[in-house]
């Protein structure tokens, strides 16, 4: 054999030889490639810069990749760990043959070499037949104008080859240090102890309990407010922390207690399963944990992703329930009548027609909420305590309402756009009114219990009497703080209604006073635009966590495969029979893949309510159609978990078996 | 009649694909009576493995029969072997085959759990063994914290808390310093004097003028057997190494 050749083509034998470990890792790095050079091209895509309304998609975007940058590092640098541990005895055998550690080493360049140029010519290849049908998935989701304008970029491909050489090269780098700073007989040995037992097992075990106690009550106290993201975090950072410790030194007490009991511990299949997981317990308990924490991150994006899609709708028209909202205050226009007529003469000259109208006027207060009680803000005050009233006469609800109801002078009728409020009297300065009704809806504005952050009050009051005594009371001026709002929704083509708002906007401008024209149409695309993003983004990285959980438990319980596989030999010769075997491995397998999905779940469970909190700061406040997404992704989710548990634990029982016909092959 | 009887047993190997056959046991016929301690010699390829692994029903043989206690083992059915072997069989291998995932003690109950045991009774049995192989001490420490002698004094021990009918010993002072050695068999001596039949096989004359009768095999057949008759254990080991030399050259005459 040609002795420059010998190399290269050792390296793909040992590939070819290793497939049980080499097809994942080139599967995951071919799929890795995939996803880093989609985005990429997609960023690096002349249109998307020039489309319009595509701003939060492109940056999101551009997060994604930064993300998956960071995640995908980690990723293969662990599936390479499995792989270097799984060919330590052979490299070492090389070496004990004969083979120079530089050989050695070069060998493992070829390999990387190799795999290098099969990932990234494989994802590439895969990335340039799907990313255009991908980017024209990202635009229908967005709601995005579709441009069949797509093109690729050089610069995409650059980037992904780029970081891959990097990621594959600082692998190889870990790789080689590793065998050169082992002799070749440690190579050849491996690790045969067990893993020492941490110290101060059960106040580790207690802590984590506490860890994950304490951020689970944050979780479930949480409130939609300004301090969630915080609390989210908080919480994570509590739950992911006392997961491990929980894992780690929870599973081992929980182990130690089982084996403590002579009835438990000496039966046939938790004998060795107590005994194998005690055996490995830092490494079990971390892998547990990880994949636990990773099921988790799985599960709940993929809740978040089918809440905003499935949510979307409602969260356009909550979050714009108008086509345009004009606001005057009083000096920019002390007669709504006459801006009403300018408003309907700007629509007409547009070929706009005005379908719906719905406007008032309302005296605004600037008030701290303390119960029942309402005062003027105070400098000290909190500005959770803060609230907005807007007093609206009785005539303007009886009109908007079509109602003959009638108030005296020291009664009020309230609506709440938040939480209800839930008192029958209410304090107004030094004043004291009787709460008359409290509605439950209203044409003033939308009402969604769970809204803390946007809550205002309405408080239709007798006549203007009352509101201009109140006014006073609470140092509202007329001239800032009375404010006519016109509600409208439009009809007409897009083009025509968008120029009636841009008309209206500039008529505003010539205005003295303060006034303001909230563009609805605009606002749901962006709006859309940036759901479509984020589900996009959701579903992407759904599938990447689901595909590194199924590649960590496939490694996990190969790598203990070969591992077992000698012990499973040996309680095979001292009399455990093909069923026993079978039933054992069931049993641990099941373990490791279950106990991390019950967890995850669990913590699902106790996040349910800040994961439906933090859906609602964008707006998704349908807490029936989150649990229902949450029930159908769960569900999806324990299907793809038992898929891969199935092809885990085949791979995992031919793993071991194998070695039993090679023995018997062996003694031929 | 004998505990043991092997009865012209065969073993042909040959690849899945046909090709070329090979012989490795060409009509083994030999008797073991309870209480014997037979040792079985040979040099490597002589089917001394193969002999033993039919025995111990990890193999099976291509004609002939194996009667156990007088039941056929190669009428066995696969579902009932692990039992079987658990209940009837007693193993000691070269290399320990210890699991680095239990201490010694759980290594030694292994089998007792295997075959539903309770832990009262798995202890009662252990007590007498551990005292009489000098292994209290270290019954709960792992293989890996422990001396290669002492992890074979383990694996002895599950050989031997099964009460099985016979030991089978596949070269059990092969991984051994020549201190060790010694101490195990004169522990097997002793097992053997209280009534234990061991079936050894081995390539030490050591080990084997240890034994009440040694037998060798040579191209798949028995060949030559010695009895112990009086003889002291210094006296078999000068006929065995006779026998040996003798074995030596007349196979070289057969070549």
């Amino acid at each position: 054999m040609n002795k420059f050749l010998l190399l290269p083509r050792l390296s793909v034998q040992s590939i070819r030889k290793n497939g049980a470990t080499y097809f994942p890792y080139i599967l995951s790095g071919i799929f890795s490639v995939f996803a880093f050079f989609v985005f990429s091209t997609i960023i690096n895509n002349d249109i998307m810069k020039t489309l319009p309304k595509s701003s939060y998609a492109l940056m999101l975007m551009q997060i994604g990749q930064i993300l998956l940058g960071l995640i995908l590092f980690p990723f293969i640098t662990y599936t390479n760990s499995f792989l270097i541990k799984r060919r330590k005895k052979e490299l070492g055998l090389y070496s004990v043959l004969g083979l120079d550690k530089k050989h050695i080493a070069m060998m493992m360049v070829w390999e990387t070499l190799l795999i290098y140029v099969i990932a990234t010519a494989g994802g590439v290849l895969f990335g340039l037949a799907f990313s255009k049908l991908i980017f024209l998935a990202l635009m229908k989701i967005s709601l995005l104008s579709v441009d069949t304008t797509f093109t690729f970029s050089l610069k995409a491909l650059y980037i992904t080859m780029l970081y891959f050489l990097a990621a594959y090269g600082i692998n190889l780098a870990i790789n080689i240090i590793h065998v050169f700073k082992n002799d070749p007989n440690d190579l050849i040995k491996g690790a045969k102890k067990g893993d020492r037992e941490p110290r101060h097992l059960w106040l580790t075990a207690l802590t984590g309990l506490l860890l994950l106690g304490t951020g689970y009550a944050i979780a479930i106290t949480a409130k939609i407010d300004s301090d969630i993201f915080l609390n989210f975090l908080l919480a994570v950072a509590l739950v992911v922390i006392g997961t491990h410790q929980f894992f780690r030194a929870g599973l081992l007490a929980l182990l130690k207690i089982l084996k403590r009991s002579n009835k438990i511990y000496y039966r046939k299949t938790n004998f060795v399963t107590i005994s194998g997981m005690l055996h490995r317990m830092k490494k079990s308990a971390s892998s547990l944990s990880n994949i636990c924490i990773f099921s988790t991150m799985t599960i709940i994006t993929l809740l978040c992703t089918l809440s905003v899609l499935a949510g979307s709708k409602s969260m356009l028209n909550y979050q714009y329930p108008y086509d345009a909202v004009v606001t005057l205050s009083r000096s920019a226009a002390d007669n709504p009548a006459d801006a009403d007529a300018k408003l309907q003469e700007l629509a007409d000259s547009k070929q706009v027609r005005i379908k719906d109208k719905i406007s008032f006027t309302y005296l605004l207060l600037h008030a701290e909420k303390h119960g029942s009680k309402f005062t003027t803000q105070s400098p000290s005050g909190s500005y959770k305590d803060f609230f907005a009233i807007r007093l609206v006469s009785l005539d303007d609800y009886n009109r908007l309402e079509n109602r003959h109801k009638t108030l005296d002078d020291d009664e009020v009728i309230i609506f709440s756009t938040g939480p209800d409020f839930g008192y029958n009297h209410i304090e107004l300065g030094n004043e004291t009114y009787r709460v008359k009704e409290e509605l439950v809806s209203s044409v003033f504005d939308q009402k969604e219990k769970k809204d803390v952050y946007n809550q205002k009050f309405y408080l239709v009051v007798k006549d203007s009497v009352v509101m201009d005594k109140l006014g006073t009371a609470f140092g509202s001026t007329a001239e800032t703080d009375k404010i006519t709002v016109f509600n409208l929704n439009l009809s007409g083509t897009e083009q025509n209604r968008l120029d009636f708002i841009y008309d209206a906007r500039a008529w505003c401008g010539t205005l003295s006073g303060s006034s303001s024209v909230k563009n609805g149409i605009s606002g749901r695309q962006e709006t859309a635009s940036m759901n479509g993003s984020l589900v996009f983004l959701g579903i992407f990285f759904s599938i990447l966590f689901t595909l590194c959980l199924i590649l960590i438990m496939y490694y996990k319980q190969i790598t203990e495969g070969y591992d077992d596989r000698e012990n499973f030999d040996i309680m095979q010769k001292v009399g455990m029979s093909d069923t026993e075997v079978r039933a054992t491995i069931r049993k641990q397998i099941l373990m490791v893949f279950f106990s991390p999905l019950l967890v995850a779940i669990l913590h699902t469970m106790a996040g349910f309510n800040m994961i439906s909190g933090l859906l609602g700061t964008i707006n998704l406040y349908s807490t029936k159609l989150i649990i229902l997404c949450a029930l159908i992704v769960s569900g999806l989710f324990i299907v793809i978990y038992g898929l891969s548990y199935n092809i885990t634990s085949k791979t995992y029982y031919r793993i071991v078996r194998k070695m039993n016909d090679n023995e018997t092959a062996a003694n031929a | 009649m004998a505990l043991l009887e092997v009865k012209n047993v065969k073993k042909i190997y040959g690849s899945r694909l046909g090709g070329t056959k090979i012989q490795a046991l060409a009509g083994v016929t030999f008797s073991v009576e309870k209480g014997e301690y037979v040792a079985i010699m040979g040099e490597s390829g002589a089917g001394k493995t193969t002999l033993l692994n039919i025995l111990a029903t990890i193999d099976r043989a291509t004609s002939g029969q194996v009667i156990l206690n007088g039941q056929d083992l190669t009428k066995i059915k696969q579902s009932e072997l692990a039992a079987f072997r658990r209940d009837n069989l007693g193993f000691v291998f070269q290399d320990f085959n210890l699991l680095d995932t239990f201490t010694l003690q759980d290594n030694i109950f292994l089998p007792l759990v295997l075959a539903g045991k309770q832990a009262d009774e798995m202890k009662k049995r252990l007590e007498p063994l551990a005292r009489k192989l000098g292994i209290e001490q270290i019954l709960q420490k792992y293989p890996y914290e422990v001396s290669g002698g002492e992890k074979q004094r383990a694996a002895t021990a599950r050989a031997l808390i099964t009460n099985p009918r016979i030991v089978l010993a596949d070269e059990p002072t092969g991984a051994l310093d020549s201190k060790s050695s010694s101490r195990l068999l004169k522990l097997f001596e002793e097992i053997n004097k209280e009534g234990q039949t061991i079936l050894m096989v081995t390539h030490s004359i050591q080990a084997a003028s240890h034994a009440g009768r040694v037998m060798f095999i040579k191209d798949g057949c028995v060949f030559h057997q010695i009895y112990r008759g009086n003889a002291s254990n210094e006296e078999l080991y000068a006929m065995i190494s006779d026998a040996l030399t003798v074995l030596q050259a007349g196979g070289d005459k057969n070549e």
